[in-house]
């Protein structure tokens, strides 16, 4: 998997100190705070984190969705050379749903229950692909047709005039995937893919996502709080803690040598199908308040690794060109 | 582990009668059944946990629901030790249920908002018992330092909490009554992964030490497995197979049992994921198809299957299989 002519290119995506606040009744909620993601040509990413450790936030960003009461506050976003912050409306659009796409969490709710799925579907061509629009509405309809074979809707003229009622969760999540790929983005960003999912609809997902990613030269990054899916379809792995990275590396060794203690402790409060007989271990705790961030490391209330010298702000350690942590008690060899 | 079963269920159905609307009925059109469970029948012994897999909408929360009684059972029979819980009427009905009770899934909608969680763990108390004030605070702070919260806790709202904490409640609502047997409902679907492990150890902790039986429901199979010592894999509403968990994990003989088995992502495979993907969706339980329920999605189905239901039989000593093969 470590194709490192992959990683001769210049990154596609490129994130540097990303921080998106929202200013709430309560105070500032720092969701994301200082963010570095790289994104090569062609590479799955997975983004692991549980709820509110900003990873959707992250791409919200990007997506250029982050409405009041949030902003960037600071740090740039750059896809394919463009710096995408200082974008107006109207030159985003050229990029969102086109370049890049993405399909959201819930896909009941993403899509519109009053929309007939052609339309969902031809809307997205019509804001983008002039040259089909020239073509005129058959030749939209057929590309809605093929988009909707190509994630296996199983027979798809016929369906094409029904509402999202009228499919399955599965094939809700397919649709929003046929949207997503309609103009042949370079990026797709799938924000929790399987999460409401039954395991052989999410297997189904999966390997669609995996075949058009071959099929089409994207890079693809996969948001998701499970281990199992990063472990098996992405290439490097960035873990999410309270609104910064706490690590980042290739999946193999982020999965199979974890460095940071909450990395660690994630991989051993899942059971395993294999090692039934391990008692699996909780980290205890919850996560911290955003609003009251503490200045030392985020973690501290909850690492059974803590010291003295966590008590100030963690730098990220550079263990090599791909491998990053934010602990300082982590060896560079293990 | 004792060997009497502590529960028995015997050939239980449940299907719902859709409403037909005025049309329909002019037309004199047939009313739809949703078939939710059909002729399901298995044993629980006292203080074992049988986990019940499958598929959303394969019934199994529905079984759970019936067997406490939560849904009336259109045919067949529930037996509690040496009672028939479906034959019970309101006071003996009464009596039983607070040695059954249920832990749902959803920590947000199974606790009302508007009462201090003191009042949402002390309920079943007052409707179950005759205490003075005392006995049950007493009893209701020993419950909610067992499942892991303060006592500080009490006056709070369930808004105040997390979802973790939540779920925590509920257990402690559950449990208060000193139940012998209680229905998890999913009890940490709703989770996140690090508060998952925490309620999943909170679990097997409490059911050593109250020494509980559980019927343990949920689509996430590394979580069932782990707290299981047998498993039921539903389909349809009928269970297709059910053994001990290693016999299940290591030796699946179902197709279905395979594919799901085969379709949880797991963090040993790195950098893999080629799998036999089951095709299409589970079929409408308002037609179910007929012959065998999977034949419509199974890789080996043959002609036989199309038109005959296979029945459970024993393949291996306790490891039962609904399949022709």
């Amino acid at each position: 998997m470590e194709n490192n002519k992959l990683y001769d290119q210049p990154p596609l995506l490129k994130i540097e100190q990303l921080c998106t606040y929202f200013d709430t009744h309560a105070g500032l909620v720092r969701a994301v705070d200082g963010v570095d993601i790289d994104l090569y040509p062609g590479e799955c990413l997975g983004v692991v984190g549980e709820s509110g450790s900003g990873k959707s936030v992250t791409f919200l960003s990007v997506m250029g969705l982050i409405k009041k009461p949030g902003r960037i506050a600071s740090g740039s976003i750059r896809f394919n050379g463009t710096e995408l912050t200082g974008l107006t409306p109207r030159q985003y659009r050229n990029i969102r749903g086109k370049e890049i796409a993405m399909t959201l969490q819930d896909a009941l709710t993403a899509l519109n229950p009053s929309i007939k799925i052609i339309d969902q579907i031809a809307e997205v061509l019509r804001e983008h692909d002039r040259e089909i629009v020239a073509r005129g509405k058959k030749a939209i309809r057929e590309r809605a047709v093929e988009m909707m074979r190509l994630v296996g809707i199983p027979d798809a003229e016929n369906r094409l005039h029904d509402y999202p009622h009228q499919f399955s969760g599965g094939m809700r999540q397919r649709i929003m995937i046929a949207i997503a790929l309609s103009c042949k983005p370079r990026l797709l960003i799938a924000d929790e893919p399987t999460t409401a999912l039954d395991v052989t609809i999410q297997a189904q997902v999966l390997n669609l996502i995996a075949d058009i990613r071959e099929e089409l030269q994207m890079s693809v990054i996969i948001i998701t709080h499970n281990l199992g899916v990063v472990s098996e379809y992405t290439d490097r792995t960035v873990v999410m803690y309270a609104g910064q990275i706490v690590e980042s590396g290739f999946t193999r060794d982020v999965i199979l040598n974890p460095q940071h203690p909450y990395s660690q402790g994630l991989l051993k409060s899942i059971p395993r199908l294999s090692e039934l007989d391990k008692p699996i271990h909780p980290i205890p705790g919850q996560v911290v308040d955003l609003i009251k961030l503490p200045s030392h490391c985020r973690f501290l209330a909850r690492c059974s690794r803590r010291s003295e010298e966590c008590r100030q702000e963690i730098p990220m350690k550079i263990i090599d060109d791909f491998t990053k942590v934010r602990c300082p008690k982590t060896s560079n060899q293990n | 582990m004792n060997d009497a079963p502590l529960l028995k269920v015997q050939n239980v159905s449940k299907h719902f009668q859709m409403k037909s609307s005025f049309v329909d009925k002019y037309l004199l059109r047939k009313q739809n059944t949703v078939k939710a469970v059909s002729n399901v029948s298995f044993e629980i012994k006292q203080g074992e946990t049988l986990g019940l897999i499958g598929e959303s909408g394969c019934g199994k929360s529905t079984l759970g629901r019936v067997i406490l009684r939560l849904h009336e059972p259109t045919r067949g029979k529930v037996c509690f030790g040496d009672e028939e819980v479906t034959a019970l009427k309101h006071n003996q009905l009464k009596k039983i249920k607070r040695k059954m009770q249920i832990i749902f899934q959803d920590p947000y909608a199974s606790l009302n908002p508007r009462l201090p969680v003191e009042d949402i763990v002390s309920l079943p108390l007052k409707i179950h018992e005759s205490m003075n004030r005392n006995e049950m605070d007493e009893k209701v702070v020993d419950m909610i330092q067992r499942v892991g919260l303060k006592k500080e806790h009490l006056k709070r709202y369930p808004h105040q909490f997390s979802g973790g904490q939540r779920q925590r409640i509920g257990i402690a609502r559950a449990l208060i009554l000193q139940p012998e047997f209680v229905v998890c409902d999913e009890p940490v679907s709703a989770l996140d992964v690090s508060i998952q492990a925490q309620i999943v150890q909170l679990m097997g902790k409490l059911k050593e030490e109250l020494s509980l039986t559980f019927l343990f429901i949920s689509h996430d199979i590394s979580v069932v497995a782990y707290l299981s010592d047998r498993i039921a894999v539903m389909y349809l509403g009928e269970i297709v197979e059910i053994g001990e968990v290693k016999e299940i994990l290591n030796n699946p003989i179902h197709p279905y049992t395979k594919i799901l088995l085969d379709a949880i992502p797991q963090v040993e495979h790195v950098g893999v994921h080629k799998r036999i993907v089951l095709k299409g969706d589970i079929p409408s339980p308002l037609s179910p198809p007929s012959g065998c329920k999977f034949h419509t999605r199974c890789p080996t189905a043959k002609e036989k299957c199309c038109v005959e239901m296979p029945v459970l039989r024993e393949f291996a000593s306790s490891h039962w299989v609904a399949c022709h093969m």
